[in-house]
């Protein structure tokens, strides 16, 4: 994935100041950076649901955009809160996806409730999302954007409302994706998920007021996160 | 325990009422009052000259006939009866007596007797309910009497019986709203411990329960803003009840469009009441569809009737395709496209429309003694126009910049609302109606009903092409 001279302006707001960055597949960068300076702005573009002032993004050699239907097959992004439905319990939607991307069907049910095991909430699949408590919230919302096939994953602070064991494990399950050789794109403020997963971090700037000027750089992190969850 | 007299709790009101709003009081009657008048006057102006322009281009004897037979009773005590059950559930979810949040928490939230408290609004409710049936009443009557089909007497009885349909709707409101806070409460006060546990209204008051009164005003605010904003999601969500039926029934997987097909089936089987609504209001507009269109004596307005009716109950069907427009501008988690995703979502509603629909227009054809073939072609074509106009109305998107201007915004607002399903009833209700007197002209309108079908169908495609875009500024 290659991010060359990305920016968003709205007007005579500066939403994201020029970022570049390129990511080979199994890599996993952790954006950071103080609040407004862009992140998830630079994660919708880069998801192809947002249109750059400036500067392009590249998925293997396609232009990032949800319109296209093989962006949409490549890319998995947990962006806010998807809009479930109210009438399905946690089993069903992950069955609706499931068999929306043509999978076996016969082993459909295996997979659900696996893919409910790994985040956590494998006693949940009976519930209604409205059953939940926000951090079962946020794990069933991981479900849905885990489940569906992707190698380039795009998360947006993904450990919020979760408690320290199950950022713990959801280090592993994202050093598990990156291994297994996706491309892993997470905004976090949390150092144990970032210390966990990060191959890169990209720091978009922490000073105080108008992003403008912010030049987002890349650290590489030396330390092998997979072995420390 | 002494008990405080009615009067100390008077004076104290008094003295809060005061304070709020000064020595003018609250005006809460008196706007009420000043909105009968104008409604009384456009009424008389618009809906008098309406209605009886209604009737007199329908068959007086047809009317007369249909209004008095069994099914015209019954029809009548059917729509009371549904205006009740309707009361009941608005009432449980967003209660008649309902003051703004800080008038709760600073003044029902006193000692204050809560009959007293509330009694302002309790009144003007049930002066609502009464003025605004009377009204209704002496529209229809007066209608009835300028088409020349009945005498005063008719003006009388309409007037009588909306009236009393009018406070019953009330009351039921008040009824569910005091449900809601779990029964009524006795009223310590009374001196004859008979009274204590009489239904009265001010023992209907004293039962609302504060926090109820909290949650209901806070949802007002939120469905309000909803609806300003266009994000009828948001208001859906609050007026929802929460489903548990059915949790252990999964999802069977299938292939795509099938599993998705199924998703809607198993959302109708856990939420039965949407479902049986739907289908049974599917029933009666297709009733309707036959009657428009196979009987040249039927009035004109059963055709827009019957679309608008249809179109409710078949948006009540069509939960999937809203949850797809709402889902517009989300990284994308469903493996179909999202136009195929949003058609997929149509086949449960429309199949619902065809087998519930067509036997009941073969059924009231064959009743009536008319020959099923032209509404039984007008029902199909019409079921086109309610997927057409569900489409268009899942995804309209946000209301325009207009909504936002003072002077035109609830005009803008309301039209933006309106739109689907004002072009269900000029579409398709008009043009059937107008078969019954033309039959010869049957495949030409009907071809006209499949046409306007096929377009609104495209355009809700269409629009629901650039909703899906439309985040990509």
């Amino acid at each position: 994935m290659t991010v060359d001279e990305v920016s968003k302006v709205v007007g005579d707001v500066t939403l994201l100041a020029p970022v570049s960055l390129v990511v080979e597949p199994g890599q996993c960068v952790v954006v950071r950076g103080r609040n407004g300076i862009g992140k998830t702005t630079l994660l919708k573009i880069i998801a192809g649901l947002l249109e750059p002032t400036t500067g392009s993004v590249l998925i293997g050699d396609r232009r990032a955009d949800e319109r296209d239907q093989a962006i949409r097959g490549r890319v998995a992004a947990l962006l806010g809160a998807p809009a479930a439905y109210r009438d399905l319990t946690l089993a069903d939607h992950l069955t609706l996806i499931d068999a929306t991307w043509g999978r076996d069907a016969q082993s459909c049910e295996e997979r659900v409730d696996a893919a409910l095991h790994q985040v956590g909430i494998g006693d949940l699949g009976g519930r209604f999302p409205h059953e939940l408590s926000s951090g079962q919230g946020q794990l069933f919302r991981l479900a849905l954007t885990l489940f569906r096939p992707a190698d380039l994953l795009i998360l947006d602070e993904p450990e919020q409302r979760l408690d320290t064991q199950k950022r713990r494990a959801l280090a592993a399950i994202l050093s598990e994706r990156r291994d297994a050789g996706a491309t892993l794109l997470v905004a976090s403020h949390d150092p144990l998920l970032t210390d966990a997963i990060a191959d890169e971090v990209l720091d978009l700037g922490w000073g105080e007021g108008n992003p403008e000027g912010a030049e987002g750089h890349a650290d590489e992190v030396d330390d092998d996160p997979a072995g420390s969850p | 325990m002494t008990r405080r007299p009615a009067s100390i709790d008077i004076a104290r009101l008094d003295d809060a009422l005061h304070v709020l709003h000064g020595e003018e009081g609250t005006g809460t009657i008196r706007r009420l009052l000043y909105a009968f008048y104008l409604v009384a006057i456009f009424g008389g102006v618009y809906g008098f000259n309406l209605l009886r322009a209604l009737l007199v281009t329908s068959d007086p004897q047809w009317v007369r006939s249909a209004a008095q037979s069994v099914w015209g009773v019954l029809a009548l005590l059917a729509t009371s009866a549904a205006l009740t059950a309707l009361a009941w559930a608005t009432g449980r979810v967003r209660g008649p007596v309902v003051p703004p949040l800080p008038f709760i928490d600073s003044v029902v939230a006193s000692a204050i007797d809560r009959a007293e408290v509330l009694r302002e609004r309790a009144l003007a409710l049930l002066i609502a309910g009464a003025g605004i049936g009377a009204l209704i009443g002496a529209l229809v009557g007066g209608a009835v009497v300028g088409a020349g089909l009945g005498g005063v007497a008719a003006v009388i009885v309409t007037i009588v019986a909306a009236t009393t349909l009018g406070l019953l709707v009330a009351v039921t409101a008040l009824l569910a709203q005091a449900a809601d806070s779990d029964g009524l409460r006795r009223d310590t006060r009374a001196a004859d411990p008979a009274s204590r546990h009489r239904l009265t209204v001010a023992n209907l008051l004293r039962s609302l329960r504060l926090e109820q009164l909290r949650v209901h005003a806070v949802r007002t605010t939120h469905i309000g803003g909803a609806v300003l904003a266009g994000d009828l999601r948001a208001a859906r969500l609050d007026v929802a009840a929460p489903i548990t039926r059915a949790r252990n029934r999964r999802l069977r997987p299938g292939s795509p469009i099938l599993t998705v097909v199924r998703r809607d089936l198993l959302g109708l089987r856990r939420t039965p009441r949407r479902a049986v609504a739907g289908l049974l209001g599917l029933g009666a507009a297709y009733a309707l569809i036959a009657v428009a269109a196979g009987q040249p004596a039927a009035p004109r307005i059963l055709g827009l009737l019957a679309l608008v009716v249809a179109y409710f109950a078949f948006g009540a069907l069509a939960e999937g395709v809203r949850l797809v427009a709402d889902n517009a501008g989300t990284p994308p988690l469903i493996g179909l496209a999202f136009r195929t995703e949003a058609a997929a979502h149509l086949v449960i509603p429309v199949l619902g429309a065809l087998v519930i629909g067509l036997p009941v227009v073969a059924l009231v054809s064959g009743a009536t003694g008319l020959d099923p073939r032209i509404p039984l072609g007008a029902a199909g074509a019409a079921t086109l126009i309610l997927a057409g106009t569900t489409l268009m109305a899942a995804f309209r998107g946000s209301p325009p910049d207009l909504s936002f201007v003072a002077e035109v915004g609830p005009m803008t607002m309301a039209y933006w609302y309106a739109r689907p399903v004002t072009v269900a009833a000029f579409s398709g209700g008009l043009p059937l109606a107008a078969l019954a007197d033309r039959p010869l002209l049957a495949p030409l309108t009907i071809g006209f009903v499949l046409g306007a079908g096929v377009f609104t169908i495209w355009y809700g495609l269409r629009l629901a092409r650039q909703l899906e875009l439309g985040h990509r500024i």
